[in-house]
């Protein structure tokens, strides 16, 4: 069963077509992997179908509901962006973790008891909640976003480049955290250009404007 | 203690006019180079100033409204342009945008003041309205200035932030939260500042004027306690209706932050 659907999506950078007419289809229950290198448009891409960039007849469709232009911030809820660079809010680790709760369209409240099981899932035991998040490390930061995607429970996660700075220990707990979050009224989309670092069910590749599926 | 002020001529000013030849004698003295550029601006001030007295003395002569109000709408499109004329940054039918916002301080900030508090009458009494909405258009657009600069500035270097906010679904108004809370803030730094050192490091031009022209200091002080609290009106609207107004173009329909906009 498809979870979402989006597509015909094209972009372009100064004219030059990156691709043209791709859709994105994630099967509930499922992780992809999407690959390719720098360049090719897969930061766009993610970002097209949550609607941050421009993506003009776009369809999307969620877990059989189908989305106006207008309800971005409903889709966005339950298909969640994680980007890249580990951007953050300012302030503390539990504003950072938090803001998203104080949202009119959250679906649940702020769970501390939980939030501190995802950071210790994630080897981050030794932060404090009143830490300055503009003093963790960059590998911090990005297991620090992954535990606000993983704390939300969104219905669809597409994580673009998730694993940068991690080293190979701390590579491992992210992949396993990602793995459990996957149920079955879930999907997970991976970004990285860098090589697959586990099992998954299906793996895509973009490049030279055409998305294709590895077999 | 009497209700008159001294008449100056033009012989005073003559005489005035010393202190802008001594400042030209130094400049050609120590090659500074600005003697130009000063008698040049002292001239403005002369023709500019009269030409304004001439138009004041013309209008207050007048017994209609009209003058009145296209002496206000040529101000309000002026302090439009001027709120946008030293920014870095700008997006399309910015002027539109805060000839509007000019337009709304001066109606709502100066009709209170002028229609409820004081009591002018008749309504349109030149010599009330025209000083008090000048006060306002020129402080509100001060704000204006100050906070679109801020809040362009935060949405072109803080997009990650704020698109943060959006990927957890947030609304316009959530995501630019942040961005407008600065940007009002900072808009409304000049008048706080004012409002904080009145009467102790500086000495409020309208007081100083009103004393000069023999009005009791009391009275005074209570028109210039007035005037302090219509311009953080003229400041507070101003800077929240810009910022809103901006925050709607660039955070669209779509709910997407829409920089390419900004230039």
């Amino acid at each position: 069963m498809k979870i979402l659907s989006v597509g015909p999506l094209t972009a372009r950078l100064n004219r030059k077509v990156l691709y043209e007419g791709v859709f994105i289809e994630l099967a509930a229950g499922e992780c992809v992997f999407l690959s390719g290198p720098s360049g090719t448009g897969k930061t766009t891409l993610l970002r097209q179908i949550v609607g941050l960039h421009p993506a003009p007849g776009a369809q999307r469709v969620l877990a059989g509901r189908s989305y106006a232009t207008t309800e971005m911030p409903l889709f966005r809820r339950d298909c969640l962006l994680l980007p890249s660079g580990a951007p953050y809010v300012p302030g503390s680790v539990e504003e950072n973790l938090r803001f998203p709760f104080e949202l009119k369209l959250a679906r649940g409240s702020f769970n501390a008891e939980k939030a501190r099981r995802w950071l210790s899932e994630l080897g981050l035991d030794h932060l404090s909640f009143e830490q300055q998040v503009s003093d963790l490390s960059l590998g911090e930061r990005h297991r620090l976003s992954l535990v606000r995607a993983l704390l939300w429970e969104p219905m669809v996660l597409l994580a673009d480049e998730p694993f940068t700075g991690l080293d190979e220990e701390n590579l491992k707990l992210a992949w396993q955290a990602l793995k459990k979050f996957l149920g079955p009224q879930r999907a997970l989309l991976i970004v990285s250009h860098g090589d697959l670092l586990g099992p998954v069910d299906r793996e895509l590749h973009l490049e030279n404007g055409r998305l294709e599926e590895k077999r | 203690m009497t209700n008159e002020y001294i008449v100056l001529k033009a012989s005073d000013l003559l005489l005035a006019s010393f202190f802008i030849l001594l400042a030209g004698a130094f400049s050609l003295a120590f090659h500074l180079r600005i003697e130009r550029r000063l008698f040049v601006a002292a001239a403005r001030t002369v023709i500019q100033l009269l030409l304004l007295g001439l138009v004041l003395e013309w209008i207050f002569s007048q017994d209609t409204p009209v003058p009145v109000l296209l002496i206000l709408a040529f101000m309000i499109f002026v302090a439009g342009r001027e709120a946008v004329a030293r920014l870095k940054n700008r997006y399309p039918l910015i002027l539109l945008d805060t000839t509007l916002v000019m337009a709304a301080s001066a109606v709502i900030v100066g009709s209170m003041v002028t229609q409820v508090i004081i009591g002018v009458k008749p309504w349109y009494h030149p010599q009330y309205v025209i000083p008090l909405v000048g006060m306002i258009l020129g402080n509100s657009l001060n704000g204006v200035s100050l906070a679109l600069d801020s809040f362009l500035d935060y949405l072109r270097h803080r997009r990650e932030e704020i698109e943060l906010y959006l990927v957890f679904g947030a609304t316009r108004w959530e995501a630019l939260r942040p961005p407008m809370r600065s940007a009002i803030r900072r808009g409304l730094i000049p008048i706080i500042n004012a409002m904080s050192v009145a009467g102790i490091v500086s000495l409020p031009g309208i007081m100083t004027g009103q004393i000069l022209a023999g009005v009791p200091p009391l009275q005074a002080v209570a028109y210039q306690i007035l005037i302090m609290f219509m311009l953080a009106g003229a400041y507070t609207l101003g800077t929240m209706l810009a910022t809103f107004l901006a925050g709607r173009k660039l955070l669209d329909k779509e709910t997407r932050l829409a920089l390419e906009k900004i230039r």
